[in-house]
């Protein structure tokens, strides 16, 4: 029997990987395509809107993308595991909840760096505290206490970080945390 | 010791070396998808108005609130942006429970990016965490609400 070339199977299996996550935004601008058949107007004013959402993306993905080299190279994975890790306890979740608190910019702009970070042994119930919290935004605070005054802000504040960690124990129970792996 | 700094410095440059390639790659890999969602956004942003979005509040405050999450989990953008349309629904007479559960859904829930988490972090753990995130606003938004009222001395 032959057996296949393992270069060729990877080959073949990383270009249908590539082409498969060109599907979903071909979809899209097909969809623009047949709006700006139907509504140039729309079509358009979209596509500024999109083009506004890009120009806010910058910088954070600036800031995400050195974080990443700086993860590469200094830290090791020992450290994540230490402090993002599945044995790292209630240590793991407020620093997660900080991160994610502090953190800023749209949220696709840190699915690089925690793709990474869950490949090096982060848990996945802390990266799920860190993706609730940022529901949590102190530099629009004032807004928002500005539109539903403080005594409404601070019990959402809190309640959205407690109901955080309640995400994370469940996503612990859920996923059957697995140190390491990124289910692709 | 000439030798042996030189040595170091060529280990650092290869590293950074390295580690800008490794960076570089993650996000070519996740560019078309993130490609994607910020051309959706666009359509959303343009596509839902105001008032649409209100008109299907029906006035239960149990339903409202799950209606509320629905929204803020397929809405996206910046979250300030959550803000005024909250402020806009409750001018409406759509309840604070509603509005609640919209401001805490469009951050922590997220179905247009979707395809970029699922990219990133793999289908079960971004399915999971959106399904379970979705069912924590709705009790997050109804217990923020009645403390609320409870302080002010409102009754629900």
């Amino acid at each position: 029997m032959n057996t296949p070339n393992p270069k060729c199977t990877s080959g073949s299996k990383l270009r249908n990987n590539v082409s498969r996550w060109w599907i979903f935004p071909i979809v899209i601008l097909v969809i623009y395509g047949l709006l700006f058949l139907c509504s140039p107007s729309d079509a358009s004013q979209a596509l500024r809107s999109s083009g506004n959402v890009l120009r806010t993306l910058v910088w954070p993905m600036l800031l995400v993308f050195m974080m990443i080299m700086a993860l590469n190279l200094f830290v090791k994975p020992s450290q994540i595991n230490r402090f993002f890790g599945r044995n790292a306890g209630v240590k793991g979740y407020i620093l997660s909840a900080t991160s994610g608190i502090i953190s800023t910019g749209p949220i696709y702009a840190w699915y690089p760096l925690l793709q990474d970070l869950r490949a090096r042994g982060a848990a996945d119930s802390l990266i799920a505290v860190f993706l609730f919290n940022r529901a949590v935004k102190p530099f629009l605070l004032p807004v928002m206490i500005g539109y539903f005054g403080w005594k409404y802000v601070v019990i959402l504040t809190i309640l959205m970080v407690l109901g955080s960690f309640a995400v994370g124990y469940c996503m612990t129970i859920l996923m059957k945390e697995e140190q390491g792996l990124c289910d692709q | 010791m000439t030798v042996a700094m030189s040595s170091r410095s060529t280990n650092l440059n290869a590293k950074i070396a390295d580690s800008f390639r490794k960076s570089v790659r993650q996000y070519t890999n996740i560019l078309p998808t993130l490609l994607g969602v910020i051309l959706l956004i666009g359509l959303f942003n343009t596509l839902i108005s105001k008032e649409s979005l209100v008109s299907v509040f029906s006035g239960n405050s149990m339903l409202d609130t799950v209606v509320g999450a629905c929204f803020g989990g397929v809405l996206a953008g910046n979250t300030i942006n959550s803000y005024v349309i909250g402020d806009q629904m409750l001018d409406y007479d759509v309840g604070l429970y509603a509005v609640t559960a919209l401001i805490i859904a469009w951050a922590a829930v997220g179905l247009v990016q979707l395809p970029a988490e699922i990219a990133a972090l793999g289908k079960r753990f971004a399915l999971l965490r959106n399904a379970v995130s979705f069912v924590a606003v709705i009790p997050i938004a109804i217990l923020t609400v009645t403390i609320f009222n409870l302080i002010e001395g409102k009754v629900n």
